[in-house]
Formats: structure tokens, C-alpha cells, sequence
């Protein structure tokens, strides 16, 4: 094959399909590379018409799977029989906890854009700020003004429905129109607005479209059946598989090669510019090497963390890019798993129609200034949850002719709310490479060392309560909280291990997601977050990518890279 | 919605407690077949599942437990889902249950499901209790037992749990007696629920 490209792209996840589209759409030819196997549009869904009765023990865990899926299972939702496909094996990719450490994905073209849970909503200059006003690790190096225009840009192009609220520290932006509240969400939304003056409920702001159309394989609105992890035949949610990469494809830019497992960017140490990437292919463990002007690393936070440590060098001894030893520091997540949840007996003539895969938001109303400012915990937290009315729990019968007609009926209402809280960066929580330990490709396997803290912990107290309060308060019965054992990357959302910022002592990355050192390489997933903020990152991720293609193509043209 | 009242229309000429022999024939054989190969239950412990499923959800003018193979799913749920440990306690409870009843009559086998479906909550709050320091203790290492009134309590209250949970997604009950719509098109998050389901939960 050819070996020489003006860019290379690793990885196809939400972060990869968005650097394939820009860079092929701005005429690079493009080599995009996936250690996984392909998954096309549709053709490779094979769940998503599925019934529970198509599956010998429904549509749930078996014991079978959390034998091989067991680390990929811990979320209780991510391998039932319909969407195991999409995640690892975790016999054949293993990895090290010196503290559990939840590390679920998937190894194949679209990565985890084809499961993700398609919240999109914006960081704020609360978060860009924050870091520099408490002293906490370093500052960003960009504030919200630099990222706005990409964030109305992805956008408007993946297709993101919510409602405009017009808060500070929940900025509006480019939506398509809301999905609706239930019955029991308007109860709540109401009762906040009543009983509060400091915080409000609305809509899911979710990469689903809901009108209209969007770019890419006949991306039409949402037909509510809800089973968005198997692969959306209608590609309402946006997904690397059905938008970006067939964005891509159409240029005629795009060279796609799966199999590819990158383990090392090659450095020129005269040109001080990295030339390339060696790659192992999975299936004929065949090394390759493959060059191009600039590299945009899109692996997700550890795969792309991990290879760029074990991208060593006379010139970069402990790692590409870690003069600043940050390199692997500063893993975050959003901890969650808890908050509280209630019932009510009113509203029983009232029901939905169809099935929205898509919850309620209440913002951040923590440590924004005035009253809002907290003693015991820095920064915030938001609530996703909702109202459902799921089959009865008879208590007319206990068993018996009534009670088989009882639990076909739809039962009370419910509702919940989860907390999303930020996590801190610490440099003490860390990932590491063990080469002692191979994987079946003989690379270095990634050993965890992470825990949530003091701040997280008493930020979790107040979280159960105010879900407590706020359930209360609307007159709900049954108020319960809970709090799960939480550890890091149970929210799926690991990031922060090549930190941007402004200094190249304290930080991997710089303003456009350069590698201080080593400019002619972008690192735009998750690692690149120098603080966690609490909301979903991956519109974030998009963003940051589609800024950093820009800038990069631009700089080519400017012969500097 | 229409399609959901002609099939109502069609249990109602049908009557009380009989099937259209068709359906019955296409259970009876499925369920003949798979007797031989049970995963997790001897004879005598799948005669005794049985029994209880088929008063939990008893044919009426509509399938029953046994006609819809209930126990044969939960025969391959216990094998292919439970943790060894839950799957050891879920037999051990069936089998003191069996031994403690000794015949399997109708009435017998309702006082023991009212014992335990009838409990008192200050009771079943105790068992619960004792239930989640059984567990606490297994997940650090120690060793526990269950006494045999909480193996029974759970035992009665698991079975029953897989025999709504596998009656909820059984195809013929899910099309027929649920309100089943794999692609609704739309959503309207607060609609009249006889105009939405004829009263019915939603399938899925």
C-alpha cells in the first residue's frame, strides 16, 4: 500500500471521524487508522431490530459474558446480549488496577460514537477559569469565546435537539427541536420553578435529530424505538459510522486501514517533527511503517496517552511530549451513581407514546458565584435522570388470574435523579505502562492508579440530598437516595492524561492541542482536557478536533509544520 | 390500536380457559422436546417450578405460565444468568421448600406462596436485612449462611420475579397482551393512557 500521506488519523471514534471529515474536506489525503475490525452503517448492526424473545434469556447479562466482558460489565447496561458485540473482550485486552478502575470500550471503526450516551452540552468559561482561580493543577489554555463558533459548528452538523435556557453557566446553543417532558418531569419542572430560585429542569440536550435531516448515510429523525446502542438504522444519533466517516469517503481523501494497532509515533530529531507511525496489524502481527506531514492522535484518552508513552526517543527518554513528567497524570471522569429516586400514585390516566432515549437535565447551581459558593467542595454537579411508568407491581393479588391481568397494566409513575459531579485533576491519580505484563501483541499493558477524593466525596453528600429535597419538595412519595460504589471510569468518560495548557513544563498540549514539543502532532480526545468540568465531554471532544484540523491545515498552507 | 382490539375481540369469542388448538399444540410440542436437556433443575425440581409458576400466572383465557414455556426459560435463566453462589441458594431454597410441603396440590403449594408473598413487612424487612449482611459478608470473604425460612423467602420471591420478568418478554404475550410497537414514529410525552395503550403497559 502506499506509505506516505499528508495526514495520518488514529482512531475512528468520535474524536477520529470528526479529524477524517475536516482533513479530507480540506483536500489532505488522509490515512485513518483503526485497531479494530470495520463496522459499516447498518450492514453491521446485527442487533438492532432485535426483540428481548430473540435472545434465549432476554436481552441481558449472562454469566457467560461477565466471564469474558467481566471489567466491561461493570456498568450493569453495557454488554447485554444486544450491544456485548461492541466492547472488548476483556481476556484478550486485559489491564491493571492498583485501584478498580472502570475502563469499558470498544474496539472497531466508529469506536464508542456508536454506543456513547449522545448528551452534548457545552463547557463554560466557569470551567475554562476554574482551574486558575482556586489554583487547582494549571490553567486552560483556552477560554469559551475560542471554542464557541466549533461548538455552533459540530452542532449544527451532528444535529444536537434541546431547549435554549438562556443560564450562564449552561450556554445556548444550536438545537434542533426539544424532545418533551412526561408528565412527571413537568410536575418536577414546576415544582423548581416554584420552590427555587437557584436551578431548573429541562429537556436532555441529546445528539439525536428530531427534525429534518443531517449530513451523512440518510440521517433522518428519530422514530423512538430507543435502541440506540445496537446501531441506528435511521442514523438519527449521530455516530462516526453514519456521518463523519462517510463525510470523509466522499472526498475521495480518505484511505481507511483496520487492524491497525499504532503503538508508536516516530520522531525525526534533526526535523524535530515526527514523520510517521508504526503500526502492528492485529490479525498478521505485520509492522508497518506510515508517514505524513501532520498526525492526529484520536485513540481516546488512554490508547492515545499510552501510545505516546511508548513513543520513546534520544530526544523524549520517558515519552513523546513529557518533558513535564504530566504525561498519564490528571485521569478524570465524572463520578456518578448517585442521587435519589420517588414515585407518585397521580397522573395514572396519563401516559407517553413512543420510547425517547432521552432524560431530564438540571444544570449546575453549585459554586457560580454568591449564594451559589459551597464550603466543603469545589466546582459542581449536574442531575440526568427522569419519569417512567414501567408494568405494575400488583398488590391486589399476590398471584393468580387477577394478578396476571394486574402486571399488564402500567404501574405507578417514577422518577430519578442522578448526579454527574466533576472530578479534579490530581496528578497522584495516573495511569502507567507495565511491559512486564504484554498484551498478545507483546505491547506494554496500561496499569490504573485513581480514586476519587475528599472534594468528590463531599460533593456526593450534597448530591443525594439536593435529589432528596428537590423530589420532596414536588410532592413525590417514596423519596429514596442512593449512593453506589462509584470508581473512576464508571462514567465512561476517562480523560485529562496529556493535559493542554500554556506552559510546556506542566502540561502535553498547547492552545490548538500541539504537542508543545512536537507541533506537527494534535492529540484532540479526551486526554486533552485539562479539567473535567461536569458535563458530557464528547461535543467537547468534537469541537477541540474540528479547531485543531483547522488550525492545522492552515498552518500546512503557512508551510510551518 | 386497531390491530390491539381485534385481537381482543378474538380472546373474547375464544372464552374462559380455552386456546385455539393451534397454539396450544405449538407450546405443548416446544415444551416436550425440551424436557429432556434441563440445564439447572432435575425432574422433580422442574415438576415443582412448575406447579408454583403455573398458579403465579395461571391460563386463563389466555396462556398460562406452563403453556408459554415460563419454566422452561427459567430453567436456562438460572443456568445462563446467576452467579454460582445465588444459583446454589436459589436450588437449595426450591429443594427445603419441596421437602418441607410434600405434596404438590394446589393448596399446599398456596399457603407456602402466601407465607412468603403475604409476609409481614416487619419480617420481610428482617429478612432483607439478614439477606444484605449475607452478602456483605460473601463479597468480604467471610464465611455465611442463610437459614432455611430466608433460603424459602427467597427462593419464593426470585421465582416469581423470573415468572413475571419472562412473562413480560415472551413474544406471544408481549404482541397479544401488551401494547407492542417496535417503530412508534413519534413522542408524545403526555397523552391519555387509553388513547395511548387501551390501559395496557407498554412491551419493551
Amino acid at each position: 500500500m502506499e506509505t506516505k500521506f499528508d495526514a495520518i488519523v488514529v482512531g475512528t471514534g468520535i474524536s477520529g471521524g470528526w479529524a477524517a471529515k475536516e482533513l479530507c474536506e480540506k483536500g489532505l489525503k488522509t490515512l485513518v487508522l483503526e485497531r479494530g475490525h470495520m463496522v459499516r452503517h447498518i450492514e453491521d448492526y446485527p442487533t438492532m431490530y432485535d426483540d428481548p424473545w430473540d435472545y434465549k434469556t432476554g436481552d441481558i447479562i449472562t454469566k457467560e459474558t461477565r466471564r469474558v466482558q467481566g471489567k466491561q460489565s461493570r456498568t450493569g447496561y453495557t454488554t447485554t446480549e444486544s450491544s456485548k458485540h461492541f466492547f472488548v473482550n476483556d481476556l484478550e485486552h486485559p489491564y491493571n488496577e492498583k485501584n478498580r478502575f472502570d475502563w469499558m470500550r470498544g474496539y472497531h471503526v466508529g469506536g464508542r460514537s456508536l454506543t456513547w450516551g449522545r448528551q452534548s452540552y457545552r463547557l463554560t468559561d466557569f470551567d475554562f477559569e476554574a482551574n486558575l482561580k482556586e489554583g487547582i493543577a494549571v490553567d486552560w489554555p483556552i477560554r469559551y469565546k475560542d471554542i464557541a463558533p466549533w461548538y455552533d459548528y459540530v452542532e449544527g452538523y451532528i444535529g444536537v435537539s434541546g431547549e435554549n435556557v438562556g443560564l450562564p453557566q449552561f450556554p445556548d446553543g444550536n438545537y434542533l427541536k426539544p424532545m418533551e417532558l412526561n408528565v412527571v418531569e413537568k410536575q418536577l419542572q414546576s415544582s423548581l420553578a416554584k420552590n427555587y430560585n437557584d436551578r431548573i429542569l429541562t429537556i436532555g440536550r441529546t445528539a439525536i435529530i428530531t427534525e429534518g435531516t443531517k449530513p451523512g448515510l440518510g440521517r433522518v429523525a428519530c422514530q423512538y424505538r430507543s435502541r440506540c446502542r445496537r446501531g441506528c438504522p435511521y442514523a438519527s444519533y449521530f455516530s462516526s459510522n453514519s456521518s463523519t466517516l462517510p463525510a470523509a469517503e466522499n472526498t475521495g481523501n480518505m484511505t481507511l486501514k483496520t487492524n491497525s494497532i499504532v503503538h508508536k509515533i516516530v520522531y525525526d530529531k534533526e526535523k524535530r517533527r515526527a514523520t510517521g507511525v508504526e503500526l502492528i496489524d492485529s490479525e498478521t502481527k505485520e509492522v508497518f511503517n506510515l508517514n505524513a506531514k501532520i498526525i492526529f492522535l484520536c485513540a481516546s484518552s488512554i490508547p492515545s496517552t499510552s501510545i505516546l508513552m511508548q513513543s520513546k526517543s534520544d530526544a523524549f527518554p520517558n515519552g513523546m511530549g513529557n518533558r513535564s513528567d504530566q504525561l498519564g497524570r490528571n485521569i478524570m471522569d465524572h463520578h456518578l451513581g448517585v442521587g435519589a429516586s420517588a414515585s407518585t400514585e397521580e397522573f395514572s390516566d396519563k401516559y407517553y407514546f413512543g420510547k425517547r432515549n432521552n432524560g431530564i437535565y438540571i444544570p449546575r447551581f453549585r459554586n457560580i458565584g454568591g449564594n451559589t459558593n459551597k464550603k466543603d467542595f469545589l466546582r459542581g454537579y449536574g442531575y440526568q435522570g427522569g419519569g417512567s411508568r414501567n408494568g405494575r407491581t400488583s398488590n391486589i393479588a399476590e398471584y393468580g388470574a387477577v394478578f396476571k391481568e394486574e402486571i399488564l397494566k402500567p404501574g405507578e409513575w417514577k422518577i430519578s435523579l442522578g448526579g454527574f459531579g466533576e472530578v479534579l485533576p490530581y496528578e497522584q491519580n495516573r495511569m502507567t505502562l507495565d511491559y512486564s505484563k504484554p498484551d498478545k501483541w507483546g505491547l506494554p499493558t496500561v496499569t490504573f492508579d485513581a480514586t476519587i477524593k475528599e472534594n468528590e466525596l463531599n460533593m456526593r453528600k450534597d448530591m443525594q440530598q439536593q435529589a432528596l429535597e428537590m423530589l420532596d419538595a414536588a410532592g413525590f412519595k417514596d423519596v429514596e437516595g442512593y449512593d453506589r460504589d462509584y470508581a473512576i471510569g464508571l462514567g465512561i468518560h476517562e480523560m485529562g492524561t496529556a493535559r493542554m495548557g500554556k506552559d510546556p513544563k506542566t502540561s502535553v498540549l498547547n492552545r490548538h492541542n500541539q504537542i508543545h514539543d512536537v507541533p506537527n502532532v494534535f492529540v484532540t480526545d479526551g486526554s486533552a482536557m485539562t479539567s473535567a468540568s461536569n458535563v458530557n465531554p464528547s461535543l467537547t471532544y468534537m469541537a477541540l478536533t474540528a479547531r485543531a484540523a483547522n488550525y492545522a491545515v492552515e498552518e500546512l498552507k503557512k508551510m510551518n509544520l | 390500536m386497531n390491530r390491539r382490539k381485534v385481537l381482543k375481540n378474538l380472546g373474547a369469542t375464544i372464552g374462559i380457559t380455552t386456546l385455539p388448538p393451534t397454539i396450544l399444540s405449538i407450546f405443548e410440542s416446544c415444551q416436550k422436546n425440551n424436557l429432556k436437556k434441563l440445564l439447572s433443575f432435575n425432574i422433580e425440581q422442574f415438576e415443582f417450578v412448575s406447579s408454583i409458576i403455573d398458579i403465579i400466572i395461571p391460563r386463563t383465557d389466555t396462556p398460562g405460565a406452563i403453556d408459554l414455556n415460563l419454566n422452561k426459560f427459567i430453567d436456562i435463566y438460572i443456568e445462563e444468568v446467576l452467579y454460582k453462589k445465588e444459583k446454589e441458594n436459589f436450588l437449595k431454597g426450591l429443594d427445603i421448600c419441596k421437602k418441607n410441603i410434600q405434596t404438590f396440590d394446589d393448596k399446599s403449594l398456596k399457603v407456602l406462596l402466601d407465607k412468603y408473598l403475604k409476609i409481614d413487612d416487619n419480617l420481610a424487612d428482617k429478612y432483607d436485612d439478614m439477606i444484605s449482611d449475607y452478602e456483605d459478608d460473601l463479597k468480604n470473604g467471610r464465611k455465611s449462611v442463610l437459614d432455611e425460612n430466608i433460603l424459602e423467602y427467597t427462593f419464593i420471591k426470585k421465582l416469581r420475579d423470573y415468572t413475571v420478568m419472562s412473562f413480560r418478554i415472551n413474544e406471544f404475550i408481549a404482541k397479544n397482551e401488551m401494547e407492542y410497537l417496535p417503530v412508534p414514529g413519534k413522542y408524545d410525552g403526555c397523552i391519555d393512557l387509553q388513547e395511548a395503550t387501551g390501559g395496557k403497559v407498554w412491551a419493551l
